[in-house]
């Protein structure tokens, strides 16, 4: 129970951080994007590892029952919050990069954003999925 | 001509010193005259059917020019010189106000077309009866570029000098091509091109301030400088905030460049080539961004501003502020 609950908690904290960062993304780019184009898709970019997130979540911990998924020891846990704090660095590097004019045309903020996704959003989803997801499946099997 | 040994000299050294061409004084210009200008260019864009048949063309011809639909080009000069008078010509060139005029460029796609102006099927556009007397002569095509307004005067002086050993003509620009006009009469035309268009800041500083509400200065926060360079006026403009067209949240640049026309003979204009436009969305409060713009073609933000400046220089010039009494 109480390792479920921290599964949970876990897995809320990682779903509203995420909501928190698009939001935040989406109001800051706003004032700094001339393309209507090129904010469009900065903001999708995002979007595929927010949506796995969302999907997971919502049947890990939205039912009743709920999933007991396969242990998992501290080092894994470990791992994954490193690759989160990875994450969010990333796109706060990539942010902070154009603020200051490293990133100098909004032309490349879908491609920065996408990096640092590929490079860490991907990585660390494959974890979130083995936390949740992944597990449930295997011990069915 | 007891000066003849020293050209080759000035010409030496005009090919060691590449600033040379820009000291040019205004001594070897035929002083400006609208009414035989205006006198002999009609006579000849009238008849410009017949120009070929007329015997008496190079004498009738020789302060006017058959440009195309749109007028002459504003700065451009072409010469085709026998090569014995080269050296003399060049060495007449470092004194006139031309920016550089060198031989004309194969790779160049405009001046290509000069490159061989006696072979092929015909003279080039413009050479129309000109270049017949240089025909079985070994020739030097030359490109270049005059202050503005002062390209009549060019090729005058060089035909003058040359008789029938060159051919200078202005290149000619197709219909439509220009940027905005303003007219001007004769004496303003000569105020603003003697003055190297200086008596046209002033206006047009009172006339950005006005627009943008903000003083022309160039700080931190804004670009705002305006020079009387080379004969013409250029402006580069960079203010946050939609001070130039009103777009909220945008910062706006544009560039501008005011000069004397003169695309026909006997007309005046004040050309307001406005060449960049562009924005970038991006908080006013921080410092000016130097990249990422986007550029806009056409827009009519953009071509408000500018109908706004060239209404106030409108009023300086209708007052007598530039070129009156």
């Amino acid at each position: 129970m109480y390792q479920r609950s921290a599964r949970a908690l876990f897995a809320l904290l990682v779903v509203i951080v995420h909501v928190a960062f698009v939001s935040f993304c989406a109001v800051y780019l706003q004032s700094r994007i001339t393309k209507i184009e090129t904010y469009v898709s900065t903001i999708a970019v995002f979007l595929p590892v927010f949506g796995i997130y969302v999907g997971v979540v919502v049947k890990s911990v939205g039912l009743g029952k709920g999933p007991r998924g396969r242990k998992v020891s501290g080092l894994f846990l470990a791992l994954m919050s490193i690759l989160f704090v990875a994450y969010v660095a990333g796109n706060g590097f990539v942010l902070w990069s154009y603020e200051t004019g490293f990133i100098g045309s909004e032309d490349l903020l879908p491609a920065a954003v996408s990096l640092v996704e590929s490079a860490f959003g991907g990585f660390f989803t494959t974890l979130f999925l083995t936390l949740f997801g992944q597990g449930q499946d295997a011990e069915r099997d | 001509m007891p000066d003849l040994s020293i050209r080759p000299f000035a010409a030496a050294l005009c090919l060691a010193v590449p600033s040379c061409g820009i000291a040019q004084s205004l001594s070897d210009i035929t002083p400006f005259d609208p009414e035989v200008m205006h006198r002999t260019a009609r006579y000849c864009e009238r008849h410009w059917n017949e120009i070929y048949d007329d015997p008496r063309l190079s004498e009738l011809c020789v302060g006017s020019f058959v440009c195309g639909d749109g007028g002459c080009e504003t700065g451009t000069v072409i010469a085709v010189v026998a090569r014995s008078r080269e050296e003399e010509m060049r060495a007449l060139l470092a004194r006139l106000p031309v920016e550089d005029m060198t031989p004309c460029d194969p790779g160049d796609p405009y001046e290509r077309q000069y490159v061989d102006p006696l072979g092929g099927d015909g003279a080039p556009f413009g050479f129309n009866g000109q270049t017949e007397k240089l025909e079985g002569r070994e020739v030097v095509p030359y490109c270049g570029k005059t202050l503005p307004g002062y390209e009549a005067d060019v090729v005058v002086a060089l035909r003058q000098m040359g008789g029938d050993d060159i051919a200078a003509i202005r290149r000619g620009i197709g219909a439509g091509a220009m940027p905005a006009q303003l007219r001007l009469t004769a004496p303003q035309f000569a105020a603003i091109r003697d003055a190297g268009a200086l008596p046209l800041r002033a206006p047009l500083v009172a006339a950005l301030e006005t627009a943008t509400g903000l003083p022309c200065e160039t700080t931190a926060r804004q670009t705002c400088a305006v020079t009387a360079e080379r004969g013409r006026l250029k402006a580069r403009l960079l203010f946050p905030d939609g001070a130039l067209t009103g777009r909220a949240g945008h910062w706006e640049e544009a560039y501008l460049e005011l000069y004397p026309t003169n695309p026909s003979g006997d007309l005046y204009e004040l050309s307001v080539d406005m060449p960049i436009t562009a924005i970038r969305r991006w908080p006013g409060d921080r410092r000016k961004p130097v990249d990422g713009f986007q550029s806009l073609d056409r827009d009519a933000g953009f071509a408000a501003f500018r109908q706004g400046l060239m209404s106030a220089v409108s009023d300086a010039l209708e007052d007598g502020r530039i070129g009156g009494e």
